[in-house]
């Protein structure tokens, strides 16, 4: 495995463990902001100058610069699904507690407290 | 049995529920059903019955309908003990009052029932093999040592029912129960029970593929706390 691979699944890795451990903070919400301006950036570069691209894949030794591009978007994509996922399943939640307090306000009127 | 309150998970079970209820009502008053958005005719079967009811808005899981149960039953004055029983009519009330005994002496705060102490008959080898599993993974989670975690035969005290907060709302809230005993230090026995599988309660049982939607946010609600 080449260093530069390592590299890029420790860091998915990384970035998944840190955003389930510290959802909701604003502080993530704002690095989430940033890698998106981040990639776009990184895609316009990529389009305008695809030959910088291969000579950075070139030095950090992952083949050709799509690769590159390849694993970048990868890794938003996998971000961006676990986000949405967490985003769910947090409004889940609460709509859950919602549908109990409803039940119960119903019950408790129904039977007495 | 004046002091004990029974919770039943209602889903669709109205084939059967009315006589499970009304077995459950000849030995305890009190018994909360909690229909859980069930499609079918639960809903006009349970009011045929003297059970309180809790209807849920919206189909939200086992473990969020037991969940509203104990807050309901938590709250009513002269609730001590609980009982969480199941409205396919498996568990046997027997066995409810072998448990309710133990816990009135006070040496424990909750009272598991475990069908591998006891018997399960019928029980189908392919369940056997994932319950199996199961036991072994909800033990290396929680910490305990089980020999069925996944049953949904448990009576418990008032001070376990404060302690309890599920918010796995499907099947998962079997390994949160756990969860719970162990960081609330909840002083726990198993002691045998016996469920019987009948063609009714098989077709209604879990769906083994639902093993790796329970291990996936398992992991995933231990990685983001």
């Amino acid at each position: 495995m080449s260093p530069i691979q390592l590299f890029i699944i420790a860091l998915t890795l990384l970035l998944i463990l840190y955003i389930l451990g510290n959802r909701n903070k604003s502080n993530v919400r704002a690095g989430k902001r940033l890698l998106l301006v981040l990639l776009f950036g990184l895609i316009v570069w990529a389009t305008l100058f695809p030959q910088h691209m291969n000579e950075i894949a070139k030095k950090v030794g992952v083949g050709r610069g799509a690769d590159l591009v390849v694993y970048a978007l990868a890794m938003a994509f996998i971000v961006f699904a676990l986000n949405t996922y967490l985003r769910f399943h947090d409004y889940k939640n609460k709509l859950y507690e919602l549908s109990r307090k409803v039940a119960l306000l119903e019950a408790e009127k129904r039977n007495g407290k | 049995m004046e002091e004990v309150y029974f919770i039943i998970p209602v889903y669709n079970e109205g084939e059967v529920v009315a006589g499970v209820v009304n077995d459950v009502l000849k030995v305890c008053p009190h018994v909360i059903c909690v229909n859980d958005g069930s499609t079918d005719n639960s809903y006009k079967e349970l009011m045929k019955t003297k059970a309180y009811i809790i209807n849920h808005p919206i189909n939200m899981g086992q473990g969020a309908a037991l969940q509203t149960g104990i807050e309901f039953a938590r709250s009513r004055k002269n609730a001590k003990y609980f009982v969480t029983y199941d409205a396919d009519g498996q568990h046997r009330l027997a066995d409810v009052q072998k448990m309710v005994k133990i816990l009135k002496k006070g040496e424990y705060d909750i009272v598991l029932g475990s069908r591998f102490l006891g018997s399960a008959v019928n029980m189908p080898r392919i369940k056997r093999v994932i319950l199996k599993l199961a036991v072994i993974f909800s033990n290396l989670t929680s910490g305990l040592k089980l020999t069925d975690t996944h049953n949904g035969l448990r009576a418990f005290n008032k001070h376990a029912a404060d302690s309890i907060q599920i918010t796995m709302s499907d099947m998962a809230h079997a390994s949160e129960f756990l969860d719970i005993i162990r960081t609330n230090k909840l002083r726990y026995i198993e002691v045998p029970v016996q469920i019987e599988y009948t063609d009714y309660s098989m077709s209604k049982g879990q769906s083994i593929t639902n093993a790796v939607n329970i291990v996936f946010d398992m992991m995933l609600r231990k990685l983001s706390k």
